[in-house]
């Protein structure tokens, strides 16, 4: 199970990812060799995770990789270039900083980090926040695809009613005929009563297409 | 010995307040291992001088005297503490003043510092044990009660799916507060007479755990109608509740005082010519003597003063414990132990009636507990020494 990755789905809605579900997270390190931390790593080795420790940052993450920790500040001395997108199949992200300057806070805020941890580690709270971290991540991407679902539907249902709009106007037929007009389109074409909207919007010739009117009287 | 040269050492167990039986045992074994030391040169040459403070169970008292041990920087380490609040408590106090503490109970894991070592057992080792025992010589049937706090219900858990795993089935689960009255007892003892569990897993502990036995022995039950385990009811308890309502009832431990072993007989022995009277000697008796032993060794070898180096010193050893051959493990700081089960006779003491080929590997951060990895497990486990 890759749970930092899974597919927000309203199946495993009420299941939070739970302690005994720890042990199977895949968790990617990026640190320098020299000057990296090896109490985190050895942490959570301890409590049972697959670390793997990366250095430059890599371009992508491989898909079944929960939790990216990565040492802002070795980051930023070096110079080097995190790629990082916040979409919808990021791991986790937690930061691991040295300092709380602004410059490190501005570019936390900016990568759009789930958590933040401070050296030196101690081992103590990094268990609980990691898990934490994890299931709040979850759910932002849960509710971003809700947010996306939403969007996409409000879109089709204005193209909806704007294509009835024109075959009402055109036609003078009423809304519910108007609509009925979509859907036998829909069903012959083997298509959704959106995507004929598009095509009767873009030009299409309703009246070409051999729809059957019922009337209403 | 010269005394201005000598070494010293805290040693906090409470021989008053609630937790006093246990810890009373655990501070006569350190202070006889501390004697043993002496009488054998000492830390090469430098007599150990124990620096003891009561804390009387009140785990406040325990971070106080703590830190008032460690203020002075002439004591790097503490023996001593018993249940996880008082642990707890002396945790900030050890990181602060870079102090080490070592710890003889028994727990129920997800702790790491630098700070402490651990020579009791965590749930892996112990609570695995005892359900392979039973469920390769009893009906898998079982009903799980304790005290009311985050060991009892943890231990509970742990148990409940170890034996799942196994096939067995769970009939009932209770918790108790610790100031439950008889009656509370009485309808526990009717629910499990209702379920009719071949097993009943113990968590109680201190008064409360009296209470259960004698609720238990009072309904006229005994371990041929349903046998009673425990991780927790040692000698030390049985003195208190009574061999009556003990008997024939088992507990998986690291050590039991019966333990045939020559090293065994030959301390049992040896304490009973210094002191005048035997021992009363259990797990956190033999941890507590153990770990006294294994802080000196490390100080012979590296520095008295410096807590990096004990613990470098502790980590690099091994020591031919009561219970068998023990080590820490580097990556956890927890003890490698041997887990026996022990059936409780009319004279207070155990008949063992089986016990681990190789010392079990600590894993306190485990989280699912299934049977079926465990022989996986049992391999890691076995140490290079064997």
């Amino acid at each position: 199970m890759h749970v930092g990755r899974s597919e927000p789905l309203a199946s495993d809605k009420e299941n939070p990812v739970l302690i005994k579900d720890l042990r199977l997270l895949k968790i990617v390190l990026v640190q320098p060799e020299n000057g990296g931390d090896q109490a985190l790593r050895s942490h959570l080795e301890r409590i049972g995770c697959h670390v793997n420790e990366i250095w430059p940052p890599p371009a992508a993450y491989a898909e079944d990789v929960d939790i990216v920790f990565v040492m802002l500040d070795r980051l930023i001395e070096s110079r080097l270039t995190f790629n990082w997108q916040a979409d919808d199949h990021s791991p986790v992200l937690i930061a691991v900083i040295d300092y709380e300057n602004p410059l490190s806070i501005d570019r936390l805020l900016h990568l759009r980090v789930n958590a933040v941890i401070g050296l030196p580690i101690r081992p103590f709270g990094i268990l609980t926040n990691l898990l934490a971290a994890v299931n709040n991540h979850r759910r932002e991407q849960r509710l971003r695809q809700n947010l996306a679902r939403m969007q996409a539907k409000l879109e089709s249902c204005r193209l909806v009613e704007r294509a009835k709009l024109a075959i009402m106007l055109t036609d003078s037929q009423s809304e519910k005929e108007a609509y009925g007009v979509l859907r036998q389109m829909a069903m012959k074409r083997r298509t959704t009563v959106d995507m004929v909207s598009g095509e009767v919007l873009s030009g299409l010739n309703w009246r070409e297409e051999g729809v059957i009117l019922n009337r209403e009287e | 010995m010269k005394r201005e040269d000598s070494v010293h050492i805290g040693v906090m167990f409470s021989q008053t307040g609630w937790t006093a039986v246990t810890e009373r045992s655990m501070l006569a074994a350190t202070t006889f291992a501390i004697d043993e030391i002496n009488q054998t040169g000492g830390i090469n040459g430098r007599e150990l001088v124990p620096v003891y403070r009561d804390p009387a169970g009140v785990p406040a008292a325990y971070q106080a005297m703590a830190a008032d041990l460690l203020s002075d920087g002439k004591i790097k380490v503490i023996l001593g503490c018993y249940t996880s609040s008082q642990r707890k408590a002396v945790l900030n106090v050890l990181e602060r003043a870079a102090g080490l503490l070592c710890y003889p109970a028994q727990y129920e894991g997800f702790e790491y510092s630098e700070n402490i070592i651990y020579f009791g057992a965590v749930p892996n080792q112990n609570s695995v044990f005892l359900a392979q025992y039973l469920l390769k010589h009893h009906a898998p049937r079982i009903y799980i009660v304790g005290s009311d706090y985050v060991w009892p219900r943890e231990s509970g858990r742990i148990m409940g799916d170890l034996i799942r795993s196994g096939g067995g089935e769970v009939l009932g689960e209770r918790y108790l507060s610790d100031t439950a009255s008889p009656a509370e007892f009485d309808s526990l003892i009717k629910d499990i007479l209702r379920c009719a569990p071949e097993i009943i897993f113990n968590n109680f502990v201190g008064q409360s755990n009296l209470d259960f036995y004698r609720a238990y022995k009072g309904h006229g039950l005994d371990a041929s109608r349903a046998m009673v385990c425990s991780l927790t009811t040692s000698e030390a308890d049985i003195q208190e509740i009574g061999t009556a309502a003990t008997e024939g009832h088992i507990t998986a431990a690291t050590y039991f005082a019966s333990q045939t072993n020559p090293a065994n007989i030959a301390m049992l022995a040896r304490y009973e010519a210094a002191m005048g009277e035997p021992p009363a000697a259990n797990m956190c008796w033999d941890a507590a003597y153990t770990q006294t032993h294994m802080v000196a060794q490390a100080m012979r070898t590296g520095s008295t003063d410096n807590m990096d180096s004990i613990r470098a010193g502790i980590l690099d050893a091994s020591f031919d414990a009561l219970q068998g051959r023990i080590s820490i493990d580097p990556s956890n700081l927890h003890c490698h132990v041997w887990p026996k089960i022990g059936i409780a006779r009319s004279d207070g003491q155990f008949d063992i009636v089986d016990q681990t080929d190789a010392a079990i590997r600590p894993d306190p951060y485990r989280t699912t507990y299934s049977l079926a990895s465990e022989d996986q497990d049992a391999a890691i486990a076995t140490p290079e020494w064997t």
